[in-house]
């Protein structure tokens, strides 16, 4: 190890050592007792981290581990919105699929109405009912590319078990708060390390 | 005009002037423990140069949380936080003398594209707290 304490120079380190360096910037920047902060803890909700917070453990990592945390591209992923196909994309599939025509100012209005909302309002105002199959596949078609953006982003892949619950609250709607909890609990302690050792191999590779 | 429709939700979305609200709170002592922490990498990260003009080298710490707070709270009623795709110097906070909020660069843009045409903003403190809101508005509906 150099004299400066940084770890970026050295071949072959192991999570337990990033996760022993993580854990000491979270308790320090999070002043939460080093037992709390576990490998499945999530920096939100178990950890109590606030945006803020997010700056200070950014730049703390960078400049111990020598990597440079995507919080930005992280917070953009944490968007509920990302988690349902785009609503031009659905208004086709429904034209093609069941000959419904929604216009201009139906797409906006139910654009961020969630799935089954959406469904009921088209049988509603059109008299078309969608099956509960096809939301289910329309949601599991928004959640395989929300899960390439999580793989892309964090280098690591979704657990399926959380694939599965967001795609079946997807198929009802995406943008309820029970959505966008099990999202943030991506934001594991592991999910952080997993990340730095995936960047520092690729830098030791390169 | 803007309160009626700030207090009640249902004629907001009738009026529609209302296109995103951001409020955000940070304590002094937080923003004191992180300039602490980072100091100048901090400052380049967070702040505009003309943020900067005038504060010295490094800002009070009542200021910083101050600009934080302004920042975070204009992001969020753009729909993000900090962690959003915006840098934080594209939200350049002046907080004396009459605050003021000038968005750039894709920041501005955003606001473009959404139609906005004015920004209510400001800021306030209580205690060791400074908290800031943002009101986007658009097609001439605020007074």
């Amino acid at each position: 190890m150099p004299d400066d304490g940084t770890l970026v120079s050295e071949t072959g380190l192991t999570f337990d050592r990033i996760f022993g360096a993580v854990r000491g910037i979270l308790v320090e920047t999070l002043g939460v007792p080093e037992e709390a902060v576990t490998p499945e803890a999530v920096l939100i909700d178990d950890l109590g981290a606030e945006s803020i917070d997010f700056i200070d453990i950014g730049i703390r990592i960078e400049r111990t581990l020598g990597v440079k945390l995507p919080t930005r591209e992280w917070g953009a992923f944490a968007r509920k919105e990302r988690g349902q196909l785009p609503m031009a994309e659905l208004a086709g599939l429904l034209e093609t699929g069941y000959a419904v025509r929604l216009s201009a100012d139906e797409q906006e209005e139910l654009g961020k109405s969630g799935l089954k909302g959406m469904c009921e309002r088209i049988k509603e105002h059109h008299g078309v009912e969608i099956p509960e199959g096809a939301r289910l596949d329309w949601a599991r078609r928004g959640m395989e590319r929300h899960a390439a953006a999580f793989e892309s982003l964090f280098l690591q892949k979704l657990p399926a078990a959380i694939f599965e619950r967001l795609v079946a609250l997807a198929s009802v709607d995406a943008y309820s708060e029970e959505f966008t909890r099990v999202l943030r609990r991506l934001f594991t302690v592991r999910a952080v390390c997993e990340f730095i050792a995936a960047r520092l191999a690729g830098q030791e590779e390169g | 005009m803007w309160m009626a429709a700030f207090c009640n939700p249902l004629s907001a979305r009738e009026a529609d002037p209302v296109l995103g609200v951001g409020l955000d709170l940070v304590h002094v002592d937080r923003a004191a423990r992180l300039l602490e922490a980072h100091g100048e990498m901090l400052l380049r990260r967070i702040l505009h140069d003309n943020e900067r003009r005038g504060k010295g080298l490094r800002p009070p710490p009542e200021h910083l949380a101050t600009v934080l707070a302004a920042k975070e709270a204009f992001f969020k009623a753009l729909g993000h936080g900090l962690a959003g795709p915006f840098d934080w110097p594209q939200a350049e906070v002046a907080a004396e003398g009459g605050a003021t909020l000038t968005p750039r660069g894709p920041a501005l843009a955003a606001l473009q594209a959404r139609g906005v045409t004015h920004i209510l903003f400001n800021v306030g403190e209580l205690g060791n707290i400074r908290f800031a809101f943002t009101i986007l508005w658009r097609n001439g509906h605020a007074r």
